[in-house]
């Protein structure tokens, strides 16, 4: 756009400044959780839950749930960001991040992208690295309790540097893959990244 | 699929009404204007003087076989930054950055056949007319039941065309429940 739109008469409410620089382009900040989903909140017993890396592994591995809550957790505290255009600060998780569930495979060579699978059949697809080096987390805690199922419990992915679809609800486990295959939303218009300080809301951006 | 990037383009306010005390419709007529599908959304994008903006979604009322504009229809919130100002502040003949349709999931055309149960609460009946405007434009008689919840009788946004549809005898029926105050007598 050559001329620089200017809404007639629109000041804001501003609490970008209060954010210090956490906002991403086009975001406000929320103080609630909302909550958002494509279908009905799955209700999985732990006895029958279950955790797997596969695909691209050289052996599958899979964790039930009192396996998975062996596995060395850590508590971690990030800012989310929906493309729905809200970002919570400072949301306080407990969980395994992924570079400790991938020390249990040898991944293939191949391996340069992950579909996250869920209860409820709900998919995202995501590129390896943007879940490495304490980036990604299967969480099981928030605000110090136990994962409700309305935000994605027993356990959800948390992969706060992309927006927060990709930071699937009702996890149940990760595909490594050769190639990116489009995941749910990314199927329906959504960025295939969905990095937000670039603002990939949708495909094109 | 999209797969080219969504421009943003500037829209002009053609009309603005009220539906309800805390619900307006605006139209918007748009310079790049495409068919969307019923479901979908556009995104709107508010710049201040000095370059703050803020951005929101906005569900599309109308159908899409209506050319070159859009409705939007917008539940004022407390406090609500950008509903507040197109409520409070935006006349015929403003202008209006936006950019759309998005959104390929929750959306309904006429040629995916049915019978539809459509649930929704306050203003999430605003896609749901836009699928109920586009069944009466192309003329479908595709079974459809909206059960539509609002707070109180007032409140029931589209109110007057609900009642004509669902009195249209084509297979359109609308059930309201109401949460905070019924009518007299009412036994729904």
């Amino acid at each position: 756009m050559s001329e620089r739109f200017v809404s007639r008469g629109f000041v804001g409410k501003r609490r970008v400044a209060a954010a210090g620089g956490r906002l991403p382009p086009g975001q406000r900040v929320v103080d609630d959780f909302p909550v958002l989903s494509a279908g009905p909140t799955p209700r999985t017993r732990l006895e029958k839950w279950s955790f797997s890396l596969e695909g691209e592994v050289e052996e599958p591995v899979r964790w039930s749930w009192e396996e998975f809550q062996g596995l060395p957790a850590q508590e971690f505290t990030v800012d989310i960001h929906c493309v729905t255009k809200w970002t919570k600060l400072d949301t306080r998780w407990r969980g395994v991040s992924v570079d400790t569930l991938l020390e249990h495979v040898k991944l293939s060579s191949n391996a340069g992208f992950v579909t996250a699978y869920c209860d409820g059949g709900y998919t995202t697809n995501l590129p390896l690295p943007d879940l490495l080096n304490g980036q990604g987390f299967v969480a099981y805690e928030y605000d110090g309790r136990p994962l409700g199922p309305e935000h994605g419990g027993p356990a959800r992915l948390v992969v706060p540097r992309l927006y927060f679809w990709k930071s699937a609800k009702w996890v149940r486990g990760l595909r490594l893959m050769e190639k990116d295959k489009r995941g749910f939303w990314e199927s329906a218009g959504y960025h295939r990244r969905g990095d937000p300080w670039k603002e990939e809301r949708y495909a094109g951006d | 699929m999209l797969n080219r990037p969504l421009q943003w383009q500037i829209a002009t306010v053609e009309a603005i009404q009220a539906e309800t005390a805390r619900t307006k419709t605006f139209t918007l007529s748009l310079p790049a204007w495409v068919p969307h599908l019923p479901g979908q959304h556009y995104d709107l994008r508010l710049t201040a003087e000095d370059g703050y903006q803020a951005q929101r979604s906005y569900s599309i009322a109308s159908e899409p076989e209506r050319e070159g504009k859009i409705d939007l229809t917008v539940e004022s919130l407390p406090g609500g930054e950008v509903s507040g100002y197109l409520h409070d502040v935006l006349v015929p003949g403003d202008r209006v950055e936006v950019r759309g349709p998005i959104g390929g999931y929750f959306v309904w055309e006429a040629s995916r056949g049915g019978p539809l149960l459509l649930v929704a609460g306050g203003s999430g009946v605003v896609p749901l007319m836009s699928m109920l405007r586009h069944r009466g434009a192309v003329g479908s008689s595709v079974q459809v039941r909206l059960l539509y919840s609002s707070r109180t009788p007032q409140d029931v946004i589209y109110a007057d065309e609900l009642r004509s549809l669902h009195e249209g005898g084509d297979g359109l029926e609308v059930l309201h429940t109401f949460t905070r105050s019924q009518p007299p007598g009412w036994i729904g």
